[in-house]
């Protein structure tokens, strides 16, 4: 099996040096330890061997499934970690309309999501059929993105092997930054553009498909949920590892596995510059001894003070200059914001202007504007500003501290 | 008491808000409101209503 994967170089400028081959976020690098637990890398988990292994597709009434929510600690994995139980709290049923499985996965450095779906789809299908079932409603959408023909064959093949009394269809969306957050994916299925609606709206959107609350989340969410409802407890960390590393890639792990463990089992280059924890929208950190002990879950890295985001973990090295690297990524964000607001437009573009000029980049639009992107780009930018510091203060007397750069 | 929220689509920084409503919305480097708080306190719903109507990109909602 392929897996259809973005542009190889991730972006212009991010290094791939000591990577022999293109990196892959969206490939699975060995069984799981829960979800992935019965997956081996490059082969798709068929019905009868899904329900062989985890038995069939259990029937739960609303309040069990948000009782299973609740009991696992259960938040939505795409990036945000809003808890699933209260986002099915604010649900009534009988009166939602379809449930939404966001496979979007807009943030360019995770894999996760894919890799769910190519190789066990039909744990991530039973957390949605569970979930509309208790809802009362009919309909299942599968959001993924248009460029993956082999995400979306491999979905509809194990559509057609299920007989949920569930109308279950995949819908190719847009591939962009932004168009997997939650209302630029409800404003695409009712034939908008695939941007961001507003900011903090509440996460089923009370009017938001047909004019019917829809329960909307992320794959992984779906595929946790189909576990809990059978009554696993268990937990795991599911992480994409790119970057400056020889095997880049989707892991599924205990959540205690120290970070240091992360990177050395995917061959990451030992004298990094920087490790981006969290996805593009993440936090700058220098991967010292004991920042790399710390265990490697949502939770650990929220009292580090560390983005977790959708769990995906980029490794910087020196060469190429990491300040090339800060300007590229901070290129990549600013182009990818949806331009509807002042704040984004106007707000990233002084950023990268003021990064280019070697200004510090200040905090000026937080919490305003019309989707998440601005606030997080410039808190990404200046993470990584504040931790390359030195580094740029030697870019702004003339040198560059790392040998072989472009600049 | 009501409060106040910019709908971000429509805003085209015209800066009309701050005038109306200064004691809760003051102007970034590009012109567009910042708002120093969301709670519109009882003494000022009529300016606040005022740079609600004023608003030439009707941008700006009190609303409960």
């Amino acid at each position: 099996m392929t897996v259809q994967i973005r542009p190889a170089s991730l972006l212009p400028g991010i290094p791939v040096a000591n990577s022999p081959a293109a990196p892959t976020p969206n490939r699975l690098l060995r069984p799981g330890t829960l979800l992935l637990s019965n997956a081996r890398p490059g082969r798709t988990v068929s019905l009868p061997e899904h329900q062989a292994y985890w038995g069939p597709t259990p029937h739960a009434h609303l309040s069990q499934v948000i009782e299973a929510a609740e009991r696992t600690g259960l938040v939505g994995a795409g990036g945000a970690g809003f808890p699933t139980g209260r986002k099915l709290r604010s649900m009534v049923h009988g009166k939602s309309g379809p449930v939404i499985v966001n496979g979007s996965e807009g943030e360019s450095a995770s894999g996760k999501d894919t890799v769910l779906l190519t190789h066990v789809p039909h744990l991530v299908l039973d957390g949605a059929v569970i979930t509309a079932r208790a809802l009362a409603s009919r309909e299942v959408i599968v959001r993924v993105p248009a460029s993956r023909p082999t995400v979306i064959a491999i979905l509809q093949a194990a559509i057609g092997q299920r007989h949920d009394g569930i109308r279950i269809t995949v819908s190719p969306g847009e591939d962009s930054f932004i168009a997997g957050e939650a209302t630029a994916v409800i404003s695409s299925l009712q034939g908008g553009p695939s941007k961001p609606v507003a900011l903090g709206k509440p996460p089923t959107m009370r009017k938001g498909l047909r004019s019917r609350p829809v329960m909307l989340s992320n794959v992984e969410t779906y595929a946790r949920l189909a576990l809990a409802v059978r009554g696993h407890t268990g937990l795991s960390s599911l992480v994409t590892m790119s970057g400056a590393v020889l095997d880049s890639g989707v892991m599924e792990l205990p959540t205690a596995t120290p970070l240091g463990h992360v990177l050395q089992s995917t061959g990451a280059d030992p004298e990094l510059a920087a490790l981006i924890t969290g996805g593009w929208h993440g936090t700058w950190i220098r991967p010292d001894d004991a920042r790399l002990s710390a265990p490697t879950n949502r939770e650990a890295f929220r009292s580090a003070g560390w983005h977790w985001g959708a769990g995906a973990l980029i490794a910087i090295p020196h060469d190429p200059c990491p300040v090339d690297v800060l300007h590229a990524i901070t290129d990549y964000l600013v182009g990818e914001g949806a331009r509807q607001c002042g704040p984004c437009v106007l707000g990233l573009e002084s950023a990268r202007d003021d990064l280019a000029a070697s200004r510090q980049v200040t905090d000026r639009v937080t919490g305003r504007g019309l989707c998440a992107h601005p606030t997080a780009t410039i808190a990404a930018i200046r993470s990584g500003q504040a931790l390359l510091a030195e580094e740029l203060a030697a870019h702004r007397s003339g040198l560059c501290t790392n040998v072989g750069s472009r600049s | 008491m009501s409060s106040v929220t910019i709908d971000w689509r429509r805003c085209r920084g015209h800066g009309v808000c701050s005038a109306a409503l200064e004691e809760l919305v003051t102007l970034d480097e590009w012109g567009y409101p910042v708002l120093t708080g969301q709670e519109v306190p009882d003494h000022l719903h009529a300016a606040a209503r005022m740079a609600q109507w004023t608003c030439p990109a009707a941008a700006l909602r009190v609303g409960r």
